[in-house]
């Protein structure tokens, strides 16, 4: 702005008639020009800068919001289709396309004494498996592996995920669990198809007693990025008209290779797992590999 | 004549006329409005194609939501009727939706619903089907505003596709002590929603 006004009055005075001081005036004029439009680009580069870098960032946050939506509401889905949905009795799943288009005793498996399969809801097969001696079986957790396996089997390329039935407690230390089924893609090896490496992956089931009730924080949580989780409440029957409160989750998280998922069934691990793939012939078949 | 030899003078100096004088700082001048200008219609442009999708989003969240319920689909009649209530509310945009088996391959998905869009039913889509008012028809339904064109997958049309887990409860006979009987069966699907402008 002062050089502004110093043009102004150097116009002025150029205005009038040239003299040599006239002419001392014309360069000092066009140099503090040409320094006024360099102030001027450097403002506008700036303004520039800025409004790049709110074009770049805009909506980034609520992106990731609406995201995180979705993939709660995923989450949240999925754990409803699994209280939801019916099993067979013999704790396999049912999966026919259009049941209308064909008959439940065709589909194939062992059939009750009275020619047709009994199925009922999962939840059901838990409770009535609780109400024997306050603890699931394996048949009831194969049950459970199996539904997971057919509701999210659409998206079993993308996701691994962990669902558990737990007391409700506030007591630190010992495990809560009733029951708690891993589920992740396990590498065995590499093949070799038309001169390329393939890898050899499965999916794999697991059934955990972990000792403690924070085995999946501290085992499972940190190494697997982000986590989307869906908690519900059941009451289990505890006999003569008692129930409790239970908690029952599903986490989901995008498959990746870690480490400590590799081989949750080692020894050493405080996760405590059981394959359960071996134990039905509906779950991913891995004896080639597991040999 | 003094006068004279004083503007040749000038003019040896590099004097050019008013204009002339001042090219040097009209270029910064004139480049930097120019990055303005471009900058500004680049942003402008960006917040708006980005509040677009934003919003397009979030209408497919809600919509999506309606439709869905609880995640439990009772029947073809209770979808077709969430899919006319969430078109009967002026939705901004055009939107397909079907139910497939959990067992289905959803890498088809896009096109499968695009050929149920062209040609009405198709009994060989691996959309889930069931019984309404006496004929078989699929989980399938498509909401197009007035003058909108049909769903092609071609570069220039933006669409957003989410999957929804969902359990259909789905009608099945079998036959119990040699009488065949109706029992209603909940199995797991997935429900698959295209939207596009």
């Amino acid at each position: 702005m002062i050089r502004g006004k110093l043009r102004m009055n150097q116009r002025g005075q150029a205005g009038g008639r040239s003299s040599p001081g006239d002419l001392l005036h014309q360069e000092q004029r066009a140099q503090a020009a040409l320094v006024d439009s360099l102030f001027f680009i450097a403002i506008i580069a700036t303004i520039c800068t800025g409004l790049f870098y709110f074009a770049v960032n805009y909506g980034l946050g609520t992106e990731s919001l609406l995201n995180s939506f979705y993939s709660s509401d995923f989450a949240m889905d999925s754990l409803k289709v699994i209280t939801y949905i019916n099993v067979m009795r013999d704790g396999s799943a049912v999966l026919v396309s259009n049941p209308s288009s064909s008959s439940l005793s065709t589909i194939s498996g062992t059939s009750s004494p009275g020619g047709a399969r009994e199925y009922d809801y999962l939840l059901a097969l838990i409770k009535e498996d609780f109400s024997k001696n306050k603890k699931l079986g394996m048949q009831t957790k194969i049950a459970i592996a199996n539904t997971l396996y057919s509701v999210l089997k659409p998206f079993d390329d993308s996701v691994d995920y962990a669902f558990y039935i737990s007391r409700e407690s506030t007591v630190q230390g010992s495990s809560t669990y009733l029951a708690l089924i891993l589920s992740t893609h396990k590498f065995y090896r590499y093949d070799v198809i038309n001169d390329r490496n393939v890898p050899v992956v499965r999916r794999v089931f697991y059934s955990c007693e972990p000792t403690n009730n924070k085995a999946l924080e501290k085992n499972v949580f940190p190494y697997v990025g982000k986590i989307d989780s869906a908690l519900g409440k059941i009451t289990l029957g505890t006999g003569l008209g008692n129930t409790s409160p239970y908690i029952i989750g599903l986490h989901v998280w995008v498959s990746k290779q870690v480490g400590v998922l590799q081989d949750p069934a080692a020894t050493a691990s405080e996760l405590g797992c059981t394959m359960l793939n071996p134990l039905s012939p509906t779950l991913p078949y891995v004896g080639d590999l597991e040999s | 004549m003094n006068k004279f030899t004083k503007r040749i003078t000038f003019t040896k100096r590099g004097f050019i006329g008013p204009i002339g004088d001042d090219l040097p700082s009209l270029v910064p001048l004139v480049i930097s409005l120019l990055l303005f200008f471009s900058i500004f219609t680049l942003t402008l442009n960006t917040y708006n194609s980005k509040n677009f999708f934003i919003n397009k989003q979030i209408e497919m969240t809600s919509a999506a939501r309606e439709i869905k319920g609880d995640s439990l689909i009772l029947n073809l009649d209770q979808f077709m009727k969430k899919c006319r209530t969430v078109s009967g509310k002026n939705f901004p945009y055009n939107f397909m939706v079907g139910i497939y088996g959990a067992d289905s391959d959803l890498r088809s998905t896009v096109n499968d619903l695009m050929e149920l869009q062209n040609n009405g039913a198709n009994p060989n889509s691996p959309v889930l089907s069931a019984d309404l008012l006496g004929s078989q028809q699929n989980y399938f339904c498509v909401y197009k505003h007035v003058g909108a064109r049909p769903f092609s997958q071609n570069a220039k049309t933006a669409y957003l596709l989410r999957y929804y887990p969902v359990a259909v409860q789905q009608a099945i006979t079998r036959t119990v002590n040699g009488a065949t009987v109706t029992e209603y069966l909940i199995i797991p699907g997935v429900m698959a929603m295209v939207v596009w402008e």
